[in-house]
């Protein structure tokens, strides 16, 4: 299938001899994944992936797809707008969309309209923004919380202060006894004077 | 007036259930004893795994990704390491790949004696729990000699393997699988041949064939089905296409096609291995030279790796963005489309004892639905 | 007169301990039934639960000390709480361990439920059960093996023969410090209320 593909005039990257990647436009999504159903054959949907370009403001979603064969992974992969964003549904065709665009929905914040269960997943009574975006700092919300147990801790120290502690007690040590040495010998002289 | 047998009843097949595989709920309508609808609920597990990666670098990562599937950390070890590898291009020794293989197979017996376990004490037969886990514990002894830990390995890495292999390792190995085919003949006699087991499994939980490519499933669902797919032979990795093996599959798609499969994977497993500890190179690179911690950067691409585990394929989708962080790591376990689109339909017109028999079948693992 | 035994130290001290009223002969046998037969709820919360099939099975078998496994909370002594918790689960545990008998214990494995362990940044877990349930015996290891689990197991058949306070005393004693710790940390839902109309929600609602 990926020859008769190879003939139209796509561009396909190769990245290995078991994965393909095309980039098509948002307009054109729907149409280019029912095309490859319906024509070349690609009759599974293995997985949607999608990922947060904060830099450019867009999110990059992934389609891969396979055919009865299974030997290759053909990836379709499009950016859409990070403010409102939504796609299309692809539940009437392949049931197992509606589980992974409900799982989108919940972590990254997508619309779906026609989807008919957009509940939630994984979460429950969450009330702050989608938790996979690149905005959400996990370490400020569980900070924030103030979980841990306090002056208990003893993994939780910075290893430079610590080091540093450690070789000025060396040192004082050392000092100290040289010092107590040279009382000691002081001490010794004067008893044989 | 309401006749009393057709009221529906709600059960919650919940997350404190001893008929449950791990902790997750199934939500079940009932009429008498029939299931009229069936809902499935997760996220008691939920830790946000790929909110932690985006935090690590790639060392940082290694060591709590083998914590994505339970009972079977090895698949997860080996996608996080192949993914690394395509997207630096690293390339690996022979040996290294060997062990890595062997590693594979060895965990992929012990998860079908522990499947073995979960399926015979769904249907009551607490006999066969006692002697299967027991059995899976001298796997997991040989895996302590091995990696250090009896569970978690975090052995392979990114390059290679961290260790080599102990003295007169490959021997105990070999042993081992002469017991285990020993072992083969009283688990038939005792579970494969039972009158109950077979009087149940044979006709429930049937799987449509003509839907089973389109909407996605992977492993035993498929060939107890009559399709023969496989991620080791369809797109070979490691050692495989070097490795003779055959893959077994069955016509009728119910509970017993399902356990005569992976019988047959047991044993086509035992003969991988011996074909491994023939061919084992002796002299090899174990790990190729890597940078330091925070010099190993990642490049601006992204590249899709499947592994086939011993439930079914499990699909990684890894990101870098140029810095020594891993940008996104997307984990899709072969439980996600099985606990979902299939079970949900194959449930309604069951009965409800037969439901802990059709999960532990199907072989849905909780931690790998949410991560 | 009977004499007392001490094994510390591996001196040998003999101590006079009088004679023991009637009372107190009850008493002692009564800790001693109790420690010799426990149950264990079936929840399988966390990572950990890997490792309860070869605690209970032929290998490293726990039944010798008198340890099974009972399907339902009403039936059981303990509950083990293998790993880490989401609030998810915090809230069905706080459910099933009030539902459990008195005399009740809590064995937590891992380094997950004392101070957040390997998932201390996520968003979704708890970092010291401390704070929400009383814990009686926390086994260390990541996962334990079945060898530590059975000494936990001795450890709180001690502690119940010694008569030292348990942690349910210490949950009644302090209920409502416990209450509001845990309402303040689920955001005041803990999940399911007894009065929920199961059969006219929509889909999707708590489970």
């Amino acid at each position: 299938m990926i020859e008769r593909l190879k003939k139209l005039s796509i561009e396909i990257e190769q990245k290995n001899e078991h994965l393909y990647k095309i980039s098509v436009d948002f307009q054109d999504l729907e149409s280019s994944l029912l095309r490859c159903l319906n024509e070349f054959n690609y009759i599974t949907l293995d997985s949607i992936n999608y990922r947060d370009d904060i830099e450019d403001e867009k999110f990059c979603i992934t389609y891969c797809l396979q055919t009865a064969k299974r030997d290759h992974v053909l990836m379709i992969q499009t950016f859409i707008d990070r403010e409102e964003a939504t796609l299309p549904t692809m539940h009437r065709i392949w049931p197992q969309a509606e589980i992974m665009e409900r799982e989108m929905h919940e972590m990254l914040g997508v619309d779906f309209p026609g989807h008919p269960t957009l509940i939630d997943f994984a979460l429950e009574y969450w009330d702050d923004i989608p938790p996979l975006r690149r905005d959400f700092d996990t370490l400020k919300y569980v900070e924030g919380m103030d979980p841990f147990r306090k002056n208990q801790r003893d993994d939780n120290l910075d290893v430079k202060v610590e080091m540093k502690k450690k070789k000025e007690a060396k040192k004082a040590a050392k000092l100290k006894a040289e010092a107590e040495a040279a009382a000691q010998e002081d001490k010794e002289e004067s008893n044989d004077e | 007036m309401m006749n009393d047998t057709q009221k529906i009843v709600k059960i919650f097949h919940g997350p404190q259930h001893p008929g449950i595989t791990g902790n997750m709920s199934v939500e079940l309508d009932l009429i008498g004893e029939t299931i009229q609808r069936a809902q499935t609920h997760v996220g008691y597990l939920h830790r946000g795994f790929e909110k932690l990666i985006e935090r690590r670098t790639v060392i940082q990562g290694f060591t709590i990704v083998c914590r994505i599937c339970v009972p079977e950390p090895d698949p997860n070890e080996e996608n996080y390491a192949r993914a690394v590898e395509t997207l630096t291009g690293l390339e690996l020794s022979e040996k290294a790949k060997y062990i890595r293989t062997m590693v594979l197979e060895m965990s992929r017996i012990a998860v079908q004696f522990l499947w073995m376990g979960g399926q015979a004490g769904s249907i009551g037969l607490g006999l066969i729990p006692q002697w299967s886990v027991c059995d899976r514990d001298y796997m997991l002894d040989l895996f302590e000699e091995l990696t250090g830990g009896r569970v978690y390995h975090m052995y392979a890495f990114p390059g290679g393997v961290r260790r080599d292999i102990p003295e007169g390792f490959l021997d105990r190995l070999s042993k081992l699988l002469d017991y285990y085919e020993e072992r083969m003949k009283v688990y038939d006699n005792t579970f494969f041949d039972n009158t109950t087991f077979k009087a149940r499994a044979i006709g429930t939980g049937i799987v449509n064939k003509e839907e089973a490519l389109k909407n996605g499933y992977v492993g035993q669902t498929l060939r107890a089905c009559g399709i023969k797919r496989d991620v080791r032979k369809d797109m070979p990795y490691l050692m495989y296409d070097k490795l003779e093996f055959d893959i077994p599959t069955r016509e009728e798609g119910d509970v017993y096609a399902r356990a005569m499969v992976r019988r047959d994977e047991i044993f086509q497993s035992i003969r991988i291995l011996r074909q491994i500890i023939e061919q084992m190179p002796s002299e090899g690179d174990i790990l190729q030279k890597i940078p330091k911690h925070r010099k190993f950067k990642l490049p601006k691409d992204d590249v899709y790796i499947q592994t086939e585990s011993a439930r079914g394929a499990m699909s990684y989708y890894m990101a870098g963005d140029g810095s020594e962080k891993i940008r996104r790591m997307q984990v899709k376990g072969p439980s996600l489309i099985h606990a979902y689109t299939l079970l949900e339909n194959m449930l309604v017109g069951s009965e409800l004892a037969d439901v802990a028999m059709i999960m532990n079948s199907l072989g849905i693992c909780p931690p790998e639905i949410e991560r | 007169m009977e004499i007392g035994f001490h094994g510390d130290d591996f001196k040998c001290s003999m101590e006079e301990k009088g004679t023991k009223s009637a009372q107190s002969l009850i008493e002692e046998a009564i800790k001693w039934f109790r420690s010799k037969s426990i149950f264990v709820v079936a929840y399988g919360t966390g990572c950990g639960a890997i490792e309860m099939p070869p605690t209970f099975t032929s290998r490293y078998d726990a039944e010798r000390m008198g340890i099974t496994g009972v399907a339902t909370p009403r039936q059981a002594d303990v509950i083990i709480l293998s790993g880490y918790l989401a609030f998810k689960t915090l809230r069905r545990v706080i459910r099933t361990y009030e539902q459990m008998q008195k005399p009740r214990y809590i064995i937590t494995l891992g380094s997950c439920p004392i101070n957040g362990g390997m998932y201390w940044d996520s968003y979704n877990t708890i970092k010291k059960l401390d704070d929400f349930l009383p814990i009686d015996v926390s086994v260390n290891g990541c996962m334990p093996r079945p060898e530590a689990v059975i000494e936990g197991f001795i450890l709180l058949q001690e502690r119940i023969q010694n008569g030292e306070e348990a942690g349910w005393e210490k949950y009644d004693r302090e209920l409502e410090q416990y209450k509001a710790r845990q309402n303040k940390a689920l955001g005041g839902h803990i999940e399911p209320s007894y009065d929920t109309d199961w059969y006219n929600m929509n889909s999707g609602g708590v489970a």
